[in-house]
């Protein structure tokens, strides 16, 4: 069954076999795996139960409903807005639908120079295909892009870039468009929609919401209950305590949010929060004659990806330009740095396009957690990223061109309006530095680093902290370095290989 | 009190916004925020409104966000530089906008940091609001498919 927090708002007490903290892309599937495999498994999560009757669509009550901090989130600097779903199914609630599994060179990668040896790499592209296939995922067929991942392809193809279309775990989208707020129609299949119910349905499985695990208690090598209390998600405050105790506890509260438990209880040892990636990424707007359209259909269906390296030798790097857009507060609030100015780019919202250039980072940052329990994220702006992102900022500026831009709207604050190609040479007075431009992440990993010697990961390769006989991490803080473009498919995929340990 | 403010605000400029009380920002916070909310936005959206809509987000938020936000009003209120004499509430819209661009664009990153945050919190709470769209040619939500 799914709890709310006003059904036990003086708190409760309660064991089972399996305790998972947050219910998103890593815990949704390992609850399923778990409950497959005959356990009975408490969830906790700190979001709300939600559904299609909550998404009304109005950013105003999304955002604060929907996303850590109300999506004000961000780096210690503010450079960086670190976008991260809470609800009853996650970040997987409100991301964008994107099918990206780990690519066969990140995971020889990861084998190869990080000593990821326990599985195959046909186990592990196999685990994938799985997790996509049980979210329905299929290709976007691209006649049915909309205007603005269409001019992005067509722009990319006057240029000799190579690109397509996303595959998508959308079935019966209408093209609202609001993908970001929660689907009012139920066609982004969730782990909300798919392993959350399938789970519950088995009636071994309880999924507290408005829950926050505050610590873990553990005493030699294992953990022995997760405590904290229920929230009023009106006013985020604290109601009653909560202690669950269980045999086997899964961590899955995202890369920001489980290092900083693992902190708060006092373990996982000194490389807890380090080696963080936040792939940040940057728009890129332009502006048509005829309308785009851009916040109606599938609002990030499209890419290019000429430029993006998969290396068995070094990861993921170079970039890729994705086909994006979203609804019109997010919309001005990501353009903020261009201040009033933005007014006159809202007025020309119904015919702009826009997408995101996607840099993978090094896993370089760090999560701490502060006096008030709060995370300091922190990362570098290293001079090799820094010049892969004002690569990839010029080709998408050249791309809107191509297609036809009236202008291109560059993201640095004091930019002028881009109408050739010789109006670009202005790139070369910006520095990419906090708050000169809009950074977005949303896809922090890498916190809670996975390999075999604790000296420097926290988990080891069966998702175990390191010296702990009960307590896995399995989510995208694992990963040690970049696992995709898109980390959905990633997440799900690690947390299936480790749920299914015999612990 | 309030002589000195009007005293202030005959020396240095615009008259000083009436003030209301709000649980999180403060009477001083939310007169800022307003101030910010007028030169930000457009001369037909209504400020006050926006203000309080913000205050209305922040309530829904963990408390420690609407402190740094108070926090990062008081600096912009008060911080001196430039040729600028007085508070920032008390400069015209115009004036206030110079400010806040100033500060987007600055070499000092904390500057550029409270410009952002206050700038991004009022185009998001004034884009939120269904008055705008018809502005911006946004239809609003598809309410059925």
């Amino acid at each position: 069954m799914i709890r709310r927090g006003t059904d036990v708002s003086g708190g409760f007490t309660l064991r089972t076999d399996v305790c998972v903290i947050g219910s998103g892309a890593g815990g949704g599937v390992a609850t399923g795996i778990l409950a497959e495999l005959g356990r009975e498994v408490v969830v906790l999560e700190e979001g709300p139960a939600v559904g299609r009757a909550d998404f009304n669509q109005q950013e105003g009550d999304m955002y604060p409903l929907l996303y850590r901090d109300g999506g004000n989130q961000t780096t210690v600097d503010g450079g960086i807005s670190v976008v991260q779903g809470r609800a009853v199914g996650g970040s997987t609630v409100v991301n964008m639908a994107d099918v990206v599994p780990i690519p066969r060179e990140i995971a020889e990668h990861w084998r190869d120079h990080h000593g990821l040896t326990r599985h195959s790499i046909s186990r592990i592209l196999e685990v994938g295909e799985s997790c996509a296939r049980a979210l329905g995922s299929n290709a976007i067929p691209e006649p049915s892009l909309n205007r603005n991942n269409a001019l992005l392809l067509e722009g990319g193809r006057q240029l000799g870039l190579d690109g397509g279309a996303f595959d998508h775990n959308r079935v019966g989208c209408v093209g609202a468009g609001a993908c970001m707020i929660g689907c009012a129609f139920d066609a982004k299949r969730s782990v909300a929609l798919t392993w959350i119910p399938d789970a519950v349905a088995t009636g071994q499985v309880l999924v507290q919401a408005d829950a926050r695990v505050a610590s873990l208690e553990w005493s030699g090598d294992r953990v022995v209950a997760a405590v904290g209390h229920v929230i009023d998600q009106a006013n985020q405050r604290p109601l009653g305590a909560f202690r669950v105790e269980a045999d086997r506890f899964v961590l899955a509260a995202g890369a920001i949010h489980s290092p900083l438990l693992l902190q708060a209880s006092g373990l996982g040892g000194s490389q807890v929060g380090r080696n963080l990636v936040l792939q940040p990424q940057a728009p890129v707007a332009a502006t048509f004659a005829d309308p785009v359209v851009a916040f109606r259909g599938v609002p990030q269906a499209s890419y290019l990806d000429s430029e993006e390296v998969k290396s068995a030798q070094t990861g993921l790097g170079g970039y890729r330009i994705e086909g994006i857009f979203a609804t019109p507060a997010m919309t001005a609030a990501t353009w903020g740095v261009h201040g009033a100015y933005v007014h006159e780019v809202m007025t020309k919202y119904a015919h702009t396009a826009g997408c995101l250039c996607l840099v993978p980072d090094e896993p370089a940052g760090s999560v701490t957690r502060l006096d008030n329990g709060r995370p300091k994220i922190e990362t570098t702006y290293d001079a090799a990223w820094t010049r892969t992102l004002m690569t990839a900022i010029r080709t998408a500026a050249r791309v809107y061109l191509a297609a036809g831009a009236e202008q291109v709207m560059l993201p640095f604050a004091g930019a002028t309006p881009v109408r050739s190609e010789a109006d670009l040479d202005q790139l070369e007075r910006f520095r990419v530095a906090p708050n000169r431009l809009p950074l977005i992440s949303a896809h922090p990993q890498g916190t809670c680093r996975m390999g075999p010697d604790p000296a420097t990961s926290v988990v080891g390769l069966d998702g175990r902290v390191h010296g702990l006989a009960n307590l896995q991490v399995l989510d995208a803080s694992v990963f040690p370095t970049s696992s995709s473009s898109h980390t959905m498919i990633p997440t799900m995929t690690m947390a299936w290989l480790g749920a299914a340990e015999a612990i | 009190m309030l002589g000195a403010a009007y005293v202030s605000a005959q020396l240095f400029g615009h008259r000083p916004l009436a003030t209301v009380d709000s649980p999180l920002l403060g009477s001083a916070g939310r007169t800022t925020l307003q101030a910010a909310c007028e030169a930000l936005l457009p001369d037909t959206a209504d400020a006050a409104w926006a203000a309080g809509a913000v205050d209305d987000f922040l309530a829904q938020g963990d408390p420690i966000q609407g402190e740094a936000l108070r926090l990062a009003l008081s600096v912009l209120e008060h911080w001196p530089g430039g040729l600028r004499l007085s508070r920032f509430s008390r400069l015209s819209p115009q004036e206030r906008r110079e400010v806040l661009t100033a500060w987007g664009q600055s070499p000092i990153g904390p500057k550029r940091q409270i410009a952002v945050a206050v700038t991004k919190t009022v185009l998001f709470t004034h884009y939120a609001r269904p008055e705008s769209w018809s502005g911006i040619g946004y239809p609003g939500p598809m309410v059925s498919g």
